[in-house]
């Protein structure tokens, strides 16, 4: 290995738990404590047990040493024979590839495998697994599609880009891929964007090498609203998910390549919580247990052990004594023992493990061993060798700008210096409105120049969100007429993301220093029905998807430091699964009495946009206070131009 | 080259389970095209744009605002719309409570030489009296929204006799600029 040694050392344990039953728990609608929000880009962390320096754990930063870019979401490694390659969603869309080979004199090098391939930009965090000793990553991309990197050497080009879902005319995804490649099997779960547990496969079923299946329909069962993740146990196919209303399900079918597939409530069976986010299964001593946070924050274990005469029992892994976690935990097994990976709420990667099946977990604060950083976001972990544990995470994440309820829609000057002067933590803005031409944004610039001034003026640090009204691509056609793929979407996205940027940067030309904590864009532009996205020829999740990621990619490609966000309204966010998007949600409610229907809120949800307030404003920052609108950052916008303090 | 399969090893032990009832569905494959080593998914390549023409960044033109007092019910208190004008652009911005629907503003046309440029915008309901903003300096000299059939009409008048306009668009803003 490039960096020298790494040598296997016992694992310093801190704190002793012990098992616990817990109970279910309200799911939140907002990111958890904690958590970046998803589409956050950081530094990818490696974090190895290799004993130097006197310490157990040590952190590297493998962006900085392979002069590789931030990462956004969890990474993906696995062990290339002597070497480490990691996986990883770039702040750009692209799919990146690290690895310690020590090319150029650099021990990380990091490769481009969207740019390689000419493939494209992905929406979601890969998953890579061997397929023999050839390496297939799987990722969904902006368009929803599934898309397989594979290092096949096809066509004179090492790596190459399939697209899954085209090959096998299945549907688009809302989520992670994971696959589960068993001798010359290879299975591929995924959630769809309708929300239905998936299957991709390489059957060969129909003359079709490549064939999509509906688990959720063939086992008569529960939509799913997290990204699943499988394990294998004999010849029998475990998927489990985090179902519609939060109870983790078991997926599992009559053996490979089978397509009988049944399901199973394990919350319900276990009497234990519901969950959210990815679980994490493995197999040790022949016991499934499978770990996922709870939606208490609590981190839990179902574990297949048949304890008191029930196949499975849950166990809280989190007592008063250990953390709770913010994030997806990822687990391995190193001979008998498990060890589990996650955020723990606060920000450090915490490390669960117990000596053997059946054994209390105990808990490491990974991070401070390490005298390293804080981590965003979902660990990927690795086992390599017999016992070298390698972890790979975001990190740290970015100082979190003032959270509570502020304004939005305020006119540009004195009042946004007043509502400053006055406290409110947050100011939004309205940066242009939606055009009828490329790049379909900036008509009436101004209002965002000033709301930064007015910030910078202040000597106070606000929050600032800068809304763009983006339209579609009314005019994309060669001719001028409307085009209404998922390409045209994509593409007048980055576009205007492209188009924003620029304009955001050139605000330093003005003096201003500062730059919008998040960069947002709202689609109410042309054409009507909200850019053409919610009716017509233009309603799909996938154009959604195309929008909002092509809007991300754009702006990155000018500034990667800006940090894209979307805005929707509730029935937007359930119908176009913008639960699954993996950027900053801002929803849109209104007063007086904002109604909740929002049906599987994700914890991308930053914060509640809400119109219609009125002064004074006591009550409605109340409401916006507390759940099911406790957003982080939520903004009031006052009716007919009134304004009063907080 | 090549490794472990990590997670995806065969363990010895089938495990046994207890099910909740849940039937077999049928097998629903969905296929399409022939396997194989297809061509790339295609590459989303950027779209770099310029802009034809600088936004209006004239900060001179002062505003009046006026609203006529409502002589018949029913009406729309006044601040349900607001008026702003910056040299040859003008916004509308309409109260949540009066957008019945997605914002659209229709084509308008051009009268009295150019300098009147009236058009529709449906998706709002907006019954109560005309509100009247006036500038000065600016291209723009007045903007009066008032009900129409199908929305809000917006008549703008100009300084001098204008030909061409563009449209902006919000959640509940209009824009129209002219040139």
């Amino acid at each position: 290995m490039a960096r020298g040694s790494r040598f296997a050392i016992a694992l310093t344990v801190t704190v002793a738990l012990t098992g616990t039953l817990v109970t279910i728990a309200e799911t939140a609608a907002s990111a958890p404590a904690g958590a970046a929000l998803p589409g956050t880009t950081m530094p990818l962390q490696e974090f190895v047990n290799n004993g130097l320096n006197g310490r157990t754990w040590n952190a590297y930063d493998q962006t900085t040493t392979s002069a590789g870019p931030d990462i956004a979401g969890r990474p993906s490694p696995i062990a290339y024979g002597p070497t480490v390659h990691v996986y990883a969603r770039a702040n750009n869309g692209d799919l990146m590839e690290f690895i310690n080979d020590g090319f150029g004199g650099r021990p990380w090098n990091a490769y481009d495998l969207t740019e390689i391939t000419g493939g494209p930009t992905i929406a979601a965090d890969p998953d890579a697994a061997f397929f023999g000793a050839i390496v297939h990553v799987y990722a969904e991309a902006s368009n929803g599609d599934l898309i397989e990197f594979v290092n096949d050497g096809a066509g004179g080009r090492l790596w190459n880009s399939y697209d899954l879902t085209q090959i096998a005319g299945g549907p688009a995804l809302g989520g992670d891929a994971t696959p589960l490649i068993s001798g010359t099997t290879d299975q591929v779960f995924a959630r769809s964007s309708s929300g239905d547990l998936v299957e991709y496969t390489n059957d060969g079923v129909g003359g079709h090498l490549w064939n999509a299946y509906d688990l959720t329909q063939l086992a008569a069962s529960v939509q799913v609203a997290g990204d699943p993740n499988s394990v294998e146990i004999g010849s029998v196919d475990q998927v489990f998910a985090e179902a519609t209303g939060g109870d983790l399900v078991e997926f599992t079918n009559g053996g490979a390549g089978s397509q009988v597939w049944t399901a199973s409530d394990l919350t319900a069976a276990t009497k234990g919580p519901t969950v959210t986010g990815r679980p994490s299964p493995v197999v040790a001593s022949g016991v499934i247990d499978v770990f996922a946070r709870a939606s208490t924050g609590i981190l839990t274990e179902f574990s297949a052990n048949g304890s008191g005469g029930d196949l499975w029992n849950s166990y809280g892994l989190t007592t008063s004594s250990g953390p709770t976690v913010a994030g997806d935990p990822s687990a391995i097994t190193v001979g008998s023992t498990i060890h589990v990976y996650a955020e723990a709420t606060g920000g450090d990667l915490t490390e669960f493990y117990n000596a053997g099946s059946g054994q209390a977990f105990t808990t490491s604060d990974v991070s401070a061993d390490a005298g390293g950083p804080g981590i965003g976001g979902s660990p990927g972990a690795l086992l390599y060798g017999a016992s070298s544990i390698h972890v790979y995470a975001g990190g740290p994440p970015p100082a979190s700008p003032p959270t509570g309820v502020g304004l939005y829609g305020l006119s540009p000057g004195a009042q946004t210096s007043q509502a400053i002067e006055d406290n409110w933590p947050i100011i939004g803005d309205t940066g242009a409105l939606g055009t009828q031409s490329a790049p379909y944004t900036g008509f009436n610039l101004g209002a965002d120049l000033a709301t930064g001034q007015a910030i910078e003026a202040s000597g106070k640090r606000v929050t600032w969100l800068s809304f763009w009204t983006v339209s579609g691509p009314v005019s994309s056609n060669s001719d001028g007429s409307a085009c209404y793929t998922s390409a045209c979407y994509y593409s007048a996205a980055y576009g205007a993301g492209q188009y924003v940027a620029t304009t955001i940067d050139s605000y330093a030309s003005s003096g201003l220093g500062l730059k919008p904590d998040w960069v947002i864009l709202d689609p109410e532009g042309f054409p009507d029905d909200h850019s053409g996205l919610d009716s017509g020829p233009g309603s799909s999740n996938a154009n959604w998807s195309s929008f909002l990621t092509g809007w991300a990619n754009g702006l990155a490609s000018i500034d990667s430091g800006l940090h894209p966000a979307f805005y929707s309204d509730q029935y937007e966010y359930n119908t176009f699964d913008l639960a699954s998007i993996q950027l900053p949600a801002f929803v849109a409610i209104a007063f007086p009495g904002p109604t909740n229907i929002l049906e599987n809120p994700s914890n991308n949800i930053a914060g509640f946009i809400a119109f219609g307030a009125t002064c004074p404003a006591g009550s409605e920052e109340q409401t916006l206070a507390n759940p099911p609108w406790a957003g982080s950052y939520n903004t009031l916008q006052f009716a007919g131009g009134q304004y009063c303090g907080p | 080259m090549g490794g472990a399969l990590g997670g995806h090893r065969r363990a010895g032990t089938t495990i046994e389970r207890a099910r909740t009832g849940l039937g077999l569905g049928i097998l629903t494959a969905v296929v399409a095209l022939a396997a194989g080593c297809s061509s790339p998914a295609a590459n989303h390549s950027a779209t770099t744009t310029v802009r034809g023409k600088a936004p209006p960044r004239a900060t001179t033109t002062t505003t009046t605002t006026t609203t006529v007092p409502p002589t018949t019910v029913p009406t729309v208190q006044g601040t349900s719309v607001q008026i702003h004008i910056t040299g040859s652009t003008a916004t509308v911005d309409f109260a949540s409570s009066s957008v019945s629907g997605s914002l659209s503003p229709e084509p308008g046309s051009f009268s009295q030489g150019g300098i009147v440029y009236t058009f529709t915008v449906s998706g709002v309901q907006y019954s109560g009296s005309p509100s009247t903003t006036t500038a000065t300096g600016g291209l723009i000299t007045s903007v009066v929204v008032s009900s129409g059939s199908g929305g809000a009409t917006i008549a703008v008048t100009l300084l001098s006799p204008q030909s061409h306009a563009t449209y902006g668009l919000g959640h509940n803003e209009v824009g129209v600029s002219f040139s």
